[in-house]
């Protein structure tokens, strides 16, 4: 039989990121025959991503500040290679607006939303107006024009404690402060200000009832340029560290067929009110303690490919990648919403070079060793590999590791046995605090909340005692290194200087005693 | 054969045989190197067979085993572990980017005063003086990238004491 002949979208395709993401769109581009090249910073010259793009185009030093935030030097990257498409990844650009402006008026498409829409979903009162109106449930709460102190603290009142001040232009967890006493409201409100101004430019805020034990439900939508949006079915991402989510899964543990028939439309009602394209998620806050209909409020679009987004893949058998790039090109989405359907479960889990333990400090340095499990239904994401260094000038994600498996239980167990065959030395990483998260009693019930790893983990350590194999093997590492330069190198008797060396039988009676 | 490593502090003695031997404590086991591969270790310890990642150099060996990583330290050979603050030699505490840098060589610095800042990922840590004393040497520079533990700056104290060599 042969191959069907594969219709390229483009004619090259510019990344504008780094790291796993960058890997990850290029395989796809790969598959789709689509020459690709990578913007990368002089830190990431010769990364995973660099040695596998078709050209790399250095767009500045290694800061982000100076090469993948600096929108001049990656359209102008476009142009010199004649890129006709940029994708912008997730972070840096790709939830800026100006930028995808600037690549359209290049003349080059941007992979993802016009640039109006994510102006629009980008503000946060007028989205959460927007989706009022358009009949999304929203969390009660103020989002009006009046932003005079002795306006917003009265409705502050009338909202009620505990209350949620958040910056407009804000988003994944910044410029937002929990008031829990009325007479902190107005100095609260001020330090929420110069955040929003600091950080974004924009000190109008809004305000929500502030829910202390909540989940976090989003769902994938995808829409194209015909009008068309569908869902992809949900992710729960309630496994969070100081806003961060460091675990996904899909299906949500709580969902019941009709919550999730709710939620799901109320995310395609927000998607067609906002006339979304291409990929975007819908976040929704799930408040399971609610009674009456409605258990969840729409929080926030993200317009962009998500982190998380291969929990959705491995369970729709959809590439989101390649459907990015088809829509972006003007080809409706080509699917039914009764044509995608979700089997089985996936967990996915991010691995980062931090230290747990220790306020989950980065930790840098080269890496001695990396290696990633493998197995049937076991993905790893990575931009990184063994004797590559991890810098100081990013985010310090290493990869993602997804499995699939046929219900939470057995997708639970296989990741487990995959977090113990991830062997990373050189960094820190937060490997052993992922197997104690995912082999913790009430995260296999399913009674997590975002407040779970506060509540559960925050005195997390790594088991004091090494096991005796771990013993064992650091007792040879240590004679393998005094025995070698200690005798000379012209020394015959290689295989019986270095234990490792000899394959056959080498034999020992290890006794510890401390 | 007898190997001193020190984990968490505290020091472990392991005796390792070749070939058949006895062991005076009760904690005997058994092992076997299988193979090598891909950066990892095979070995059979008491009949069960397992996979760890090891790398190792002059001052400390890691093993990754099960989703853990141990770090053991081997005992220093004629290095003193104490004594950093009279010597006047100051490491970083992380690794990262220094962000500044507050003294020049030859700076006379009162005690506690801020000489230099490392910075990764929005951390900052900064070098202080541990006692009012001269800058001797500066090992980095406003921008350069260093590795935990890395010497930044040496001081001496303004009256030499009778460590100096």
């Amino acid at each position: 039989m042969n191959s069907p002949s594969v219709k390229t979208p483009f004619r090259k395709l510019l990344i504008a990121n780094r790291g796993e993401i960058a890997v990850r769109i290029i395989r796809a581009c790969q598959e789709l025959n689509l020459p690709v090249a990578l913007a990368a910073s002089e830190a990431d010259m010769n990364s995973p991503a660099a040695r596998l793009a078709d050209e790399v185009i250095c767009v500045g030093p290694g800061p982000a500040s100076e090469s993948y935030l600096r929108q001049d030097k990656i359209v102008a990257a476009g142009r010199e290679v004649g890129a006709d498409a940029i994708h912008p990844g997730y972070g840096f650009l790709s939830e800026n607006a100006d930028f995808a402006e600037a690549s359209e008026e290049a003349g080059i498409t941007f992979v993802g939303p016009p640039s109006s829409v994510i102006r629009l979903l980008g503000d946060k009162i007028r989205a959460k107006n927007l989706m009022a109106e358009s009949g999304v449930p929203v969390m009660p709460g103020y989002t009006g024009e009046n932003q005079a102190d002795d306006h917003l603290l009265l409705e502050a009142e009338n909202i009620g404690m505990p209350v949620l001040i958040k910056a407009s232009a804000g988003g994944g967890g910044r410029g937002m402060r929990v008031v829990r006493e009325i007479d902190q409201f107005l100095p609260e409100l001020a330090e929420a200000r110069r955040e929003a101004v600091a950080a974004f430019g924009d000190a109008r805020v809004l305000l929500e009832k502030y829910v202390e034990r909540s989940r976090h439900i989003e769902v994938q939508i995808f829409g194209d340029s015909h009008g068309n949006v569908v869902h992809l079915f949900e992710r729960e991402c309630s496994i969070q560290r100081r806003h961060q989510k460091i675990i996904e899964e899909s299906p949500s543990p709580v969902l019941t067929p009709e919550v999730r028939q709710q939620i799901t439309s109320a995310a395609v009602t927000a998607g067609r009110a906002a006339g979304y394209q291409n990929a975007g998620t819908v976040e929704f806050l799930f408040d399971e303690s609610l009674s009456g209909d409605h258990k969840f409020y729409f929080l926030e679009v993200n317009t962009r490919l998500q982190v998380e987004h291969p929990v959705t893949e491995m369970l729709t058998g959809i590439d989101l990648v390649k459907l990015q790039l088809k829509v972006a090109s003007g080809e409706p989405i080509g699917l039914e919403q009764s044509q995608i359907g979700a089997t089985g479960h996936a967990l996915e889990v991010r691995i980062y070079a931090e230290d747990p333990a220790r306020q989950f400090l980065p930790s840098i340095g080269d890496l001695a060793c990396w290696v990633e499990p493998q197995g049937p239904w076991i993905r790893v994401d990575s931009g990184i590999k063994a004797g590559g260094e991890v810098s100081p000038y990013y985010d310090p994600m290493l990869a993602k590791l997804i499995v699939r498996g046929e219900n939470r239980s057995d997708t639970i167990h296989r990741m487990i046995s995959a977090l113990k065959q991830f062997h990373v030395l050189g960094v820190t990483t937060n490997i052993g605090y992922l197997l104690d998260i995912v082999s913790d009693e009430v995260f296999q019930s399913g009674q997590i909340s975002t407040q779970f790893l506060a509540e559960r983990f925050a005195d997390w350590k790594n088991p004091t005692e090494p096991p005796v194999e771990v013993l064992i093997a650091a007792a040879l590492a240590s004679m393998e290194r005094t025995a070698t330069p200690s005798r000379g190198a012209k020394s015959p008797t290689k295989s019986t200087d270095n234990p490792w060396s000899d394959a056959s039988g080498w034999r020992l009676l290890a006794g510890t005693k401390s | 054969m007898k190997t001193q490593l020190i984990y968490n502090g505290k020091e472990l003695e392991l005796d390792v045989s070749l070939g058949s031997g006895q062991l005076p404590d009760g904690s005997t086991h058994q092992a076997d190197v299988s193979a090598e591969s891909n950066g990892l270790r095979t070995l059979t310890v008491d009949g069960r067979r397992v996979t760890l990642a090891i790398s190792s150099n002059s001052s400390a060996i890691e093993v990754s085993y099960e989703g853990r990583t141990y770090k053991f330290d081997r005992p220093s050979v004629g290095k003193s572990r104490s004594g950093k603050a009279k010597t006047g030699s100051l490491q970083t505490p992380m690794p990262g980017i220094v962000s500044a840098v507050m003294v020049a060589e030859g700076d006379h610095v009162e005690v506690y005063a801020p000489l230099m800042v490392v910075e990764a990922m929005k951390v900052m840590a900064t070098l202080e003086a541990p006692f009012a004393g001269v800058i001797k040497k500066l090992h980095a520079s406003k921008g350069s990238q260093v590795k935990q533990g890395e010497t930044l700056v040496e001081m001496e104290p303004l009256t030499p004491t009778e460590e100096r060599s």
